[in-house]
């Protein structure tokens, strides 16, 4: 028998053991589940990836960020700056809030970039100040800085390297 | 090792154990007629997969590659569903164009990953649309949206998308000097980009495109719904209410007023008419129907032989050949790759604007798609994310995705502040 | 960060709004994907068979594989998917021939198919046995409920619909389910409903007279068909001479109240009363209808002897006969699908004999029987060949243009319990018998 003839009749073989499979209703099941199941286990696997990642990203952002956080110097409680744009004011959508009535809804905007940040003062009525200088427009800060919003003082303050 | 120091061997591995499963249920239950028809789609679907695989390994330095990974899960998926359309082939157009997408997220990735450059060019936008509008209004015949160049038909209508969601996401960024106009608060962008909507609306008004417009809508709206609560808008609860009442006026109203053959879309009985106005969605309904939970088998399907089966009533298509269950892996994808940017969150306005804008724009025109073609509103021909055959929707999800990536990658550099910080240093190193 | 926030919870309410939109949209498709289907072209049917495994309805039957006339005899009966005719066999079961199944979808080589009651041969011989009569024969087996014969022609060739405009009336549908005017073979009903009502000692004490003609208490002329008279009858007698002024007279002694109600208790509508539905496996079945006004009124008196307005279909007469036949108080209900097969060669649906109240108590039932066995005894046994209860009846149709002649009975054998309705019509000639369709008809299910 020549290997021509073989491969033949194995695919003669084949043909009929697809035929029967798809005879067979359970068959299409299976066929389906299979791909949903593979599908799922794929995609947690890349959202379980991606918790990792985040893990990454929250090390890289500590580094752009220069491991920055406000200290309240009233309370001495420490507020994270999570994002490149934090918006200080007494309004319910500020990023970070302080109810005291001589800050205004709207008052500043701290923003990093290049691992450096910034205070913008956004017209507020009573002012903002580092170390007691008025903040025209925008100033830089840096780690200690005290920031005073209105009569509310924070400490731009460096935590100690991961 | 990738470029964030994590390994994605088991990803890897998975993603080609999907596809290869996939391609085994093809090999059992599809439509050849020779074990060699399936070969090519095979070698394709392994050979991209390896390949983008190796290329983004090397990619440039980035944070995240699970969206890379997802987007060319789901590509590959999408070449296997839309090759086995009425047996089993091999769709090399689509193929092209799901590589087009994939080159295209790269670079859309990295245009719009810093979004101090992209601020800094936000002029420039306006005149990509502008000249998108241009092209729509001189280039394309008349009342169309494609423009023909040789055997390739290019949809610039869906290229505004891109650009829309970006100046949504530029508009809202920054601290903009405010004009009270009537009794508003408003900002110079913020007039901009309500013009630019307004254009477009008309725009797609005009060239009888209705299927686009809620998808412009809907990122519209999410931009000036984060706009309302950002600051120094000092909207109450009464001019909210107010103006959604406006809204749902304004909505009321164009209804009213839509010309008779939209009136009819929306108020079609489409079993009166099975031959007529709704011979598509009753196609489509009967082949969910026929198709029942676990399918036909691929290559199976009869709905290939009605118009658009490939993009507008694919949803029914895969439901017919794949099954209900395989179907709704569809929007399994669609949304988990929207749910990548909820666990690796964005670290500003832009960025979230944007994700959320990108992500406005796929679901709306996910469900205008899948509810559409089932006959639960009117039938509107827009295009499944990823899953629709047509190049110019391809290579623009393509590019939302990469924005989308941007926003769980973003870098924060500004050249200016570098400069100001050396002369700073050196001013107190003066001292 | 707070916008931030707000960005990522409008997604999730888009997907939320999507995933409810979703949702709706898998109900919508699980609840109408029936209705679909019945649009769909793509979907296979299955065939109908008959007891013995002969092919009563195949979509894919040509003259060539079954010859011209194969399906002639149950054409109207079990029709076929073209929507050319409603309430057959198949029309109301498509469901059942469908390769379909909501959960595995559209099947190209199912095994779907309805295996039926009827037996063909038997079916054929009655249907070639009315020669060039039409009318409708029905029978079926009393205890279990099965449709064993079921004819009605003028009938219609599936195979070839011919010019539909021009058919003969009455030939896309199934006679034995639909009205016919019953002639005396209501005076069953109505001694049904004298005897619940008098109690039968009562009835059976009742000597009436009948000199040809009888002259009710309104003075309306009752023609009896014997013009010299019957003289003075019993029970027994008046219902083997079928003698219309002692039935006259009978309904004359009865109350109106109680007659309406044993009639309405039969399936009857009365005066336009609302009949219960009667289904035989989805096709609608007439049941009967009648005008009871005043009992000593002309109408009233001929409508219970089964002229004037008053209509039944076959296929009710026949049920009523399994009550008489069982002295029972509930009829078999009749069924023509036994069984069926899903897609996957599955058996399904297994046919149960279900009953339903007759509307007469079982002594009533067991009275009526003697009365009917008696005249089979007396007329019919010898043609028949069988020991039957019967009655028989000649119905003026079209203004008294046309008689119908009908018999309705049992076969009193437990070995061999058929109930069976018979209507010929145009026959006033009487060259076609009754009684020789029905002994046509016998011996072909006993075959």
């Amino acid at each position: 028998m020549t290997e021509g003839r073989l491969c033949e009749m194995n695919e003669e073989v084949f043909q009929e053991i697809l035929q029967n499979l798809r005879s067979f209703p359970p068959f299409s099941i299976i066929a389906s589940a299979l791909v949903i199941i593979m599908v799922f286990i794929c995609v947690f696997a890349m959202f379980s990836a991606a918790k990792r990642e985040k893990r990454i990203e929250e090390l890289r952002w500590d580094k752009v960020s220069a491991y920055m956080e406000l200290i309240d110097c009233a309370t001495g409680e420490r507020i994270p700056l999570a994002a490149d744009e934090v918006i200080i004011g007494r309004h319910g959508a500020a990023d970070v809030r302080f109810p005291d009535m001589s800050i205004s809804r709207y008052h500043a905007v701290l923003c990093v970039s290049n691992g450096v940040w910034r205070v913008i003062d956004l017209d507020s009525k009573s002012g903002t100040y580092v170390n007691g200088r008025k903040v025209q427009e925008q100033m830089l800060v840096k780690d200690r800085d005290e920031i005073r919003f209105g009569t509310k003082a924070v400490v731009l303050h460096q935590r100690g390297y991961r | 090792m990738f470029h964030n120091k994590l390994r994605y061997g088991n990803i890897s591995i998975l993603v080609l154990l999907t596809h290869l499963v996939m391609l085994a249920a093809v090999l059992f239950r599809g439509n050849y007629e020779d074990i060699r028809d399936i070969v090519p789609l095979t070698i394709a679907v392994f050979s991209l997969d390896i390949v983008y695989m190796i290329v983004i390994r090397f990619f440039y330095k980035q944070m995240t590659y699970t969206t890379d990974y997802l987007l060319l899960l789901i590509l590959n998926c999408s070449v296997i569903f839309q090759s086995c359309f009425g047996g089993i082939g091999f769709a090399s157009k689509h193929y092209i164009t799901c590589v087009a997408a994939l080159v295209c997220c790269q670079i859309m990735f990295l245009l719009t990953r810093n979004h101090l450059r992209v601020l800094a060019m936000k002029q420039y936008l306006y005149l990509v649309l502008g000249a998108l509008i241009l092209a729509i209004l001189f280039l394309t015949g008349s009342r169309s949206m494609w423009i023909n160049i040789g055997p390739i038909s290019i949809q610039p209508s869906e290229f505004m998308k891109p650009v829309f969601v970006l100046l949504c996401a530029t508009s809202i960024m920054e601290q903009h000097p405010k004009k009270k106009v009537l009794m508003f608060h408003v900002s110079r962008e913020m007039i901009a980009l309500t013009i630019a909507f307004f254009v477009i609306f008309v725009l797609q008004w005009w060239c009888r495109d209705l299927g686009s417009l809620p998808t412009f809508a809907a990122a519209y709206g999410c931009a000036i719904l984060c706009r309302i609560c950002y600051p120094k808008a000092k909207f109450s609860k009464g001019t909210l209410l107010f103006l959604c009442a406006l809204g749902v006026c304004a909505v009321a109203m164009l209804a009213a007023a839509a010309p008779g053959y939209v009136q009819a879309r929306l108020s079609v009985d489409i079993w009166e008419d099975t031959y007529g106005d709704g011979w598509q969605q009753c196609q489509a309904l009967m082949a969910i129907a026929e198709g029942a939970l676990f399918g036909k088998g691929p290559g199976y399907g009869k709905l290939i032989q009605v118009p658009a089966a490939d993009t507008d009533i694919v949803f029914s298509t895969i439901c017919e050949e794949w099954g209900f269950f395989v179907a709704l892996l569809i929007i399994f994808f669609v949304v988990s790759l929207l749910i990548l940017p909820m666990i690796n969150k964005p670290r500003s306005y832009f960025h979230a604007t944007m994700v959320m804008g990108v992500a406005a724009v796929f679901i709306v025109q996910m469900g205008l798609n899948i509810f559409g073609s089932c006959n639960l509103i009117p039938f509107t021909g827009v295009t499944i994310p990823f899953i629709s055959q047509g190049g110019s929707s391809m290579v623009v999800c393509g590019m939302l995705t990469g924005m989308l990536k941007a926003g769980q990658s973003p870098v924060f550099r500004r050249p200016d502040v570098q400069r100001q910080l050396n002369a700073q240093r050196r001013k107190e190193g003066a001292a | 960060m707070k916008s931030i926030k707000r960005g990522e919870r409008l997604t999730k309410f888009l997907i939320a709004v999507f995933l409810i939109g979703m949702c709706i949209l898998v109900f919508k498709v699980v609840s109408e994907a029936s209705f679909y289907m019945e649009h769909s072209g793509n979907v296979s049917l299955g065939c109908v068979y008959d007891r013995d495994g002969n092919v009563l309805y195949d979509p894919n039957a040509t003259a060539e594989t079954y010859g011209a006339d194969y399906f002639v005899d149950v054409g109207n009966l079990i029709g076929d998917e073209s929507g050319m005719m409603d309430n057959t066999l198949v029309s109301e079961n498509m469901n059942l021939l469908e390769n379909y199944d909501p959960i595995f979808g559209v099947m190209e080589n199912g095994k779907s198919a309805v295996y039926t009651t009827l037996d063909h041969d038997a079916n054929r011989t009655v249907y070639n046995a009315f020669g060039s009569y039409d009318g409708t024969a029905i029978a079926y087996n009393y205890e279990t409920g099965e449709i064993l014969v079921c004819v009605s022609k003028p009938n219609i060739n599936i195979l070839n619909y011919g010019d539909v405009e021009s058919l003969p009336s009455g030939s896309m549908i199934c006679k034995a389910f639909n009205p016919v005017t019953p002639g005396s073979t209501q005076k069953v009903s109505t001694l049904a409903a004298a005897i619940e009502q008098m109690g039968f000692d009562a009835v059976a004490e009742k000597r009436y007279s009948c000199a040809g003609v009888y002259y009710n208490n309104y003075g309306n002329q009752i023609d009896c068909h014997n013009l010299y008279g019957h003289g003075t009858q019993d029970i027994f007698t008046a219902f083997q001479n079928s003698c219309n002024p002692y039935f006259a007279q009978l309904v004359q002694e009865m109350k109106l109240d109680d007659l309406i109600e044993t009639y309405k208790d039969m399936g009857y509508s009365v005066n336009g009363s609302k009949a219960p539905n009667l289904e035989v496996d989805d096709i609608k079945v007439f049941r009967g209808s009648a005008e009871l006004e005043d009992v000593n009124e002309f109408d009233t008196q001929w409508g219970c002897m089964g002229q004037s307005r008053t209509e039944v279909s076959p296929c009710q007469l026949m049920m009523w006969q399994s009550a008489i036949a069982n002295r029972s108080n509930s009829v078999t209900k009749p069924y023509l699908i036994s069984y069926t097969h899903n897609m996957f060669g599955d058996e399904r649906n297994h046919a149960r004999t279900k009953y339903e109240s007759a509307g007469f108590s079982a002594d009533t039932a067991a009275y009526i029987r003697e009365v009917m066995l008696a005249n089979g005894k007396n007329r019919y046994n010898g043609v028949i060949g069988y020991p039957v209860g019967v009655k028989s009846g000649t119905a003026q149709v079209e203004n008294g243009a046309s008689e119908d002649s009908l018999l309705v009975g049992f076969v009193d054998d437990t070995a061999f319990p058929i109930a069976f309705c018979v209507v010929i019509e145009d026959n006033a000639a009487g060259a076609m018998s009754a009684d020789s369709i029905v002994a046509i008809m016998l011996r072909a299910i006993q075959q």
